[in-house]
């Protein structure tokens, strides 16, 4: 247990030391500060685009630094020589060692997506007048929707990154996650006017999986939100999103954590 | 529980080809019926380059798998513990990590604590660290990490020790003071699995037998059998 806690440490301390980390939240923030200034000089519908792509930019980071940070996780600590020769021998299981990594990498997560959305939530407003939805609550959902999706999306690129090379693993999950927001359907869903109308225009298959779609894309939240004042998803909604992303992020883990189990450490 | 240290029986490796591109043939490193440790002291692995000593010590630590066969450390299998201090040839140690903080992470050791047992004068010297504490571990010298990782594996008290290559790449006074502490832990009921090419002389005198892989096989020899 003390070496576990000790390889998240260390993953911590490698992160917060590194460029990626910083160089990611600063490009975060300066994104949503020029989106604010965009927004002054916007008209009203304009301001509601903006608004949306200040969450899809959001929304985007966090899904490439979790992709990027997943699919290397099993070549330098696994298939190359990295910290698995070390602690391996030493009694550490491998189980252990990708777990600890994952975790580590799921906080800094949570720290860079609760950064971005408090800035945008509540320093941007005090600095100019970008636009704050009535409901606060749907800044919530959104940034748990985020920190979900990109958590799913460092799963899948960890166990990807397991099989393949980390270059295949970034395109393979960028891929898997492209089907999810570029799903041609999305346009149809835009001129629905309720949730049920748009699980109608997906198809009988992709509706089964309209919760799914909302957690690859939160910003279908925001396209449902369009179409009404804001609406808040009903809580079984947020709780079906909540279940599909954590099936998806831990059924993607069991995966890796069985192939690092067979996997050789090479010198 | 067995009394041997290490039992590994029909040991084979078989390296494959899986490379969609390529038409290289399938090639058998080593087939070995039976190995054993069971006293301490100094094992030599040798064999010339290419022949599978790394391999072989990868997979008797479990960090590949042998095509087929198994190995049991101290009777059992797939267990090691921290029973076993490995010092690989060439170690990646975390980028960005001082080496105080990797001492702490992997011992839960904190660095004065360190310098206070450094300060004891029976402390070996060529184990010292604690002037490279502020440094970050995968910028020292091969001998600095080398040092780096013995005192980390000697922390954790381990039956025995298994080096890959540990003499390559170091200067003569380092590698004079690694033989004489090798030695000093063979002398303290260790066993050692060193492969290496060049033993320093200090170290050959101390070798209880040499292990050799020619022609897919190993062959165990009393004493040091490596040509000078």
């Amino acid at each position: 247990m003390l070496r576990v806690t000790g390889i998240i440490g260390i993953t911590f301390k490698e992160n917060f030391r590194g460029q990626i980390l910083w160089t990611s939240a600063i490009s975060g923030l300066v994104l949503l500060i020029l989106v604010s200034i965009l927004s002054g000089t916007a008209l009203t519908h304009e301001n509601r685009i903006l608004d949306v792509f200040s969450y899809f930019a959001t929304d985007l980071l966090l899904l490439l630094v979790a992709i990027f940070s997943g699919a290397s996780i099993c070549t330098t600590d696994f298939s190359a020589r990295g910290i698995a020769e070390l602690y391996v021998p030493a009694g550490v299981k491998r189980h252990s060692i990708l777990f600890a990594r994952v975790a580590a990498h799921a906080t800094i997560l949570f720290l860079l997506a609760a950064c971005l959305y408090l800035f945008k939530t509540s320093v941007l407003p005090l600095l100019t007048d970008f636009p704050r939805p009535p409901d606060v609550r749907i800044h919530l959902v959104m940034f748990l929707f985020s920190f979900l999706k990109s958590c799913t999306a460092l799963c899948i690129a960890t166990f990807l990154g397991s099989l393949a090379r980390p270059l295949y693993a970034v395109l393979g999950t960028l891929t898997l996650f492209s089907i999810g927001h570029l799903t041609s359907t999305l346009d149809s869903l835009l001129v629905s006017t309720t949730q049920e109308q748009a699980q109608q225009s997906l198809g009988l298959v992709s509706s089964l999986f309209y919760s799914t779609l909302k957690v690859w894309n939160p910003n279908l939240l925001l396209v449902e939100s369009l179409r009404g004042e804001w609406l808040m998803p009903t809580s079984a909604g947020i709780g079906s999103a909540f279940l599909w992303a954590t099936g998806f992020a831990l059924g993607s883990l069991g995966l890796a954590l069985g192939r690092i189990s067979r996997l050789d450490i090479r010198g | 529980m067995s009394s041997s240290f290490l039992v590994a029986t029909d040991l084979k490796y078989e390296w494959r080809n899986t490379d969609l591109f390529s038409r290289e043939p399938n090639k058998t490193l080593w087939k070995i019926p039976r190995l054993e440790i069971s006293k301490p002291g100094i094992v030599l692995l040798a064999g010339r380059n290419g022949s599978g000593k790394s391999t072989l010590l990868r997979c008797l630590l479990g960090l590949m798998r042998p095509t087929t066969g198994e190995v049991c450390w101290f009777g059992e299998k797939d267990n090691l513990r921290g029973k076993i201090g490995y010092i690989p040839e060439l170690p990646v140690l975390p980028s960005r990590i001082k080496v105080g903080e990797l001492i702490e992470s992997l011992l839960g050791l904190k660095p004065q604590q360190l310098v206070q047992l450094e300060s004891d004068d029976s402390y070996p010297a060529s184990l010292r660290i604690s002037n490279l504490l502020q440094r970050q571990a995968h910028l020292l010298s091969k001998g600095q990490q080398q040092r780096l990782i013995l005192t980390l594996a000697l922390r954790s008290q381990p039956a025995g020790f298994v080096l890959d290559e540990p003499f390559s790449g170091l200067d003569p006074w380092a590698r004079t003071e690694l033989a004489e502490l090798l030695v000093t832990l063979s002398n303290r009921s260790h066993f050692l699995l060193i492969s290496t090419h060049d033993a320093p002389q200090k170290l050959r005198d101390h070798v209880r037998e040499t292990w050799i892989i020619a022609n897919e096989q190993l062959s165990v020899h009393a004493g040091c059998s490596i040509p000078e």
